[in-house]
């Protein structure tokens, strides 16, 4: 029998019993529409962090304390990061193609006003490099100079949150708040930003790092220090340099692993992905189930199609159908089966990922795209054809080896 | 050579502790171009004899041949094109598909045969013709009367132009009208086109219409003779 015939068969077969077999196919809608939400989510998410990531542009490296940069641990109490290190990396003969070394600290107390705490991030470090990273402007006032750096001026840049937070419409320039005992001047206040980075914005505060690091901290130690190279080409010498020169600073022997981390920008993106992509791949994991869950039902509702067709199978093959033609008739319904509801899947997960992606957009992240997932349409409708072919093979070699007499006899 | 060859045929069924011997040692041959009517009354072993006759039912012991060749010899590519080439069947119950119309039932042999999908319509055009069908050639088998049911299963059994065709009580659901309208059908598939045609009822009057008639009783043949004044059943419409 050709397919042609055989497909026309399974159609009409499907034809018969409209109403059961979109129901029959629901679960597959539901598992496949699920995995295209979370590919094409996971993927809209994938592209704004990186977006945000390759932001900070490709020749930009980052050092950290702590061998592996995942320990957010390592990177909070670390102490292998120092001032010393930091004049070391600025020195020219130790890394000559480096055009600007930015470090910062996080403070982790809180700002007082009028006697009221408030939580916030803080920040020691460079406020014009932060604000150029993520592109934010100021709301209001203005960023501390390279000479409040270096003078440890205790200057104080709000986020436009913990701003609303502490002053609320009042504006914030000029007035003092505290910081473990010491004042600090009000010097401007970001503007509200959809840009996403590794803290929330709007509750961050910038001081100098030089400031925190004397009147804070009391230590000399940093949590990250931002380098630029001068060009994407020279960023791998740059890495290279950057590491030679802390080793040497540290006083790491050959054999011994670095005591910091170096990343890259594509590094850090190739990060991402992955961790993005396990997470995909998890939930989709999870959804995968829901289609086990789907292709039993299909199995189900052709094992009593095939129980309601038995006199149609006893004609069939006393017409001259061989078991082949009546498994594969069977075989190809549950597969068509499956397949719409691989193809309904995949349009209904697509409308819901565009709405999704487009509230996000709205509420969450401006910059979040809808992005259609091309794999996981493949895979949804392919894992939903093999759902099929699995769950159908059954009843259709049940169906394949009825006897013909007994079939045409059966009431 | 004989179309059909059965000697000393048994079949027995067995289910669970109980075995029932349905026939027990039926011998006689048909040959090509013959009308056979197997007769007998309820529970005589007709159906199953036709059953194993036409390869839907393996026997236990015995010989049979069709054509010289024994079904059990084949795999099951070969018995169905058998089936789909040399066999067609006429049953009771009609065996139609209800939600299909009178073309896609006759098209259904088609469709496991080798026949050119270009000769299909006029294949399907030239047995309605011969079943008187052509009227209602769109109709959902649903919407047609038993008698209609039972010519669209003819046609259907026609198509593939085999040598043989099998009905098994064709007049069993039908007034007696329609009865003998299949019958004349039947008649004129043999008298004019040389089908063998093997028909299996417990009525008399039905069996006279073949040439010869087989009478099974308890699972053995009882008598075999030709008819010496066949029915015609065309005579019953000219009165």
């Amino acid at each position: 029998m050709r397919f042609r015939y055989v497909l026309k068969t399974a159609l009409g077969g499907l034809k018969a019993q409209k109403v059961r077999s979109a129901l029959t196919i629901l679960g597959i809608v539901i598992g496949v529409a699920s995995i295209v939400i979370i590919m094409a989510l996971g993927e809209g998410a994938q592209r704004l962090i990186l977006d945000q990531v390759s932001g900070l542009g490709a020749e930009t490296i980052t050092i950290r304390p702590g061998e592996d940069n995942a320990d957010i641990t390592a990177t909070l109490y670390a102490q292998s990061l120092t001032k010393d290190d930091v004049e070391a990396l600025k020195r020219k003969e130790n890394v000559p193609n480096i055009v600007s070394v930015s470090p910062s600290l996080i403070v982790t107390d809180p700002i007082k006003y009028r006697g009221e705490a408030y939580r916030a991030t803080i920040m020691g470090g460079d406020a014009a490099f932060f604000a150029q990273v993520l592109n934010i402007g100021m709301a209001e006032g203005e960023l501390y100079t390279v000479e409040d750096r270096e003078q440890k001026s205790r200057s104080i840049v709000l986020g436009n949150e913990i701003k609303f937070d502490i002053f609320g419409n009042e504006s914030a320039v000029g007035k003092y708040v505290q910081i473990k005992g010491q004042q600090f001047r009000v010097v401007g206040v970001f503007e509200e930003t959809s840009a996403v980075g590794p803290f929330e914005i709007g509750q961050i505060a910038f001081i100098p790092d030089t400031t925190a690091q004397t009147y804070i901290t009391g230590t000399n130690y940093y949590n990250e220090v931002i380098v630029r190279a001068d060009s994407v080409q020279n960023v791998e010498k740059v890495v290279y340099d950057v590491t030679q020169t802390l080793r040497d600073q540290h006083q790491i022997a050959f054999d011994e692993t670095s005591d910091f981390n170096v990343q890259t920008q594509e590094s850090v993106m190739e990060r991402i992905n992955q961790i993005v992509n396990v997470f995909t791949a998890f939930l989709v994991a999870v959804v995968a189930i829901s289609l086990v869950v789907g292709g039993i039902g299909i199995m189900n509702i052709m094992l009593v199609s095939v129980s309601e067709r038995t006199k149609e199978i006893g004609l069939r093959k006393a017409v001259g159908a061989r078991n082949k033609d009546i498994l594969s008739q069977f075989l190809v319904e549950a597969m068509i089966l499956t397949g719409m509801g691989g193809v309904v899947g995949v349009i209904l997960g697509a409308l819901v990922s565009f709405i999704a992606a487009s509230v996000l957009a709205r509420t969450i992240a401006e910059d979040w795209v809808f992005v259609f997932p091309i794999f996981g349409t493949v895979l949804g409708v392919g894992v939903s054809v093999i759902v099929g072919l699995v769950f159908g093979m059954y009843p259709a070699s049940k169906a394949s080896k009825k006897s013909p007499i007994e079939a045409l006899r059966y009431e | 050579m004989s179309l059909f060859y059965v000697k000393d045929l048994k079949k027995t069924f067995i289910e669970g502790d109980v075995e029932t011997q349905v026939l027990k040692g039926v011998t006689f041959t048909i040959e090509k171009g013959e009308f056979i009517s197997i007769m007998g009354p309820s529970g005589s072993g007709k159906s199953t004899l036709l059953h194993i006759l036409s390869s839907l039912l393996d026997f236990t012991s015995g010989t049979f041949l069709f054509n010289g060749v024994s079904f059990s010899s084949m795999n099951d590519t070969e018995v169905a094109h058998i089936r789909n080439t040399e066999i067609g069947f006429v049953f009771q119950s009609f065996n139609l598909l209800s939600r299909q119309t009178v073309y896609e039932n006759i098209e259904l042999p088609l469709m496991y045969s080798n026949v050119l999908e270009s000769e299909w319509r006029r294949r399907i055009e030239e047995v309605v013709e011969i079943v008187g069908m052509t009227h209602r050639l769109d109709f959902e088998t649903s919407k047609l009367s038993g008698g209609e049911k039972q010519r669209t299963a003819i046609a259907r059994a026609l198509v593939n132009n085999p040598q043989v065709i099998f009905a098994d009580e064709p007049t069993g659901n039908l007034d007696s009208k329609s009865g003998q309208a299949v019958m004349a059908t039947l008649q004129r598939l043999h008298d004019e086109l040389g089908h063998t045609v093997i028909l299996v009822t417990h009525e008399t009057f039905t069996a006279e219409h073949a040439d010869r008639m087989i009478r099974v009783s308890d699972g053995l043949v009882v008598s075999d003779a030709p008819i010496v004044q066949r029915r015609n059943a065309s005579e019953y419409f000219k009165k």
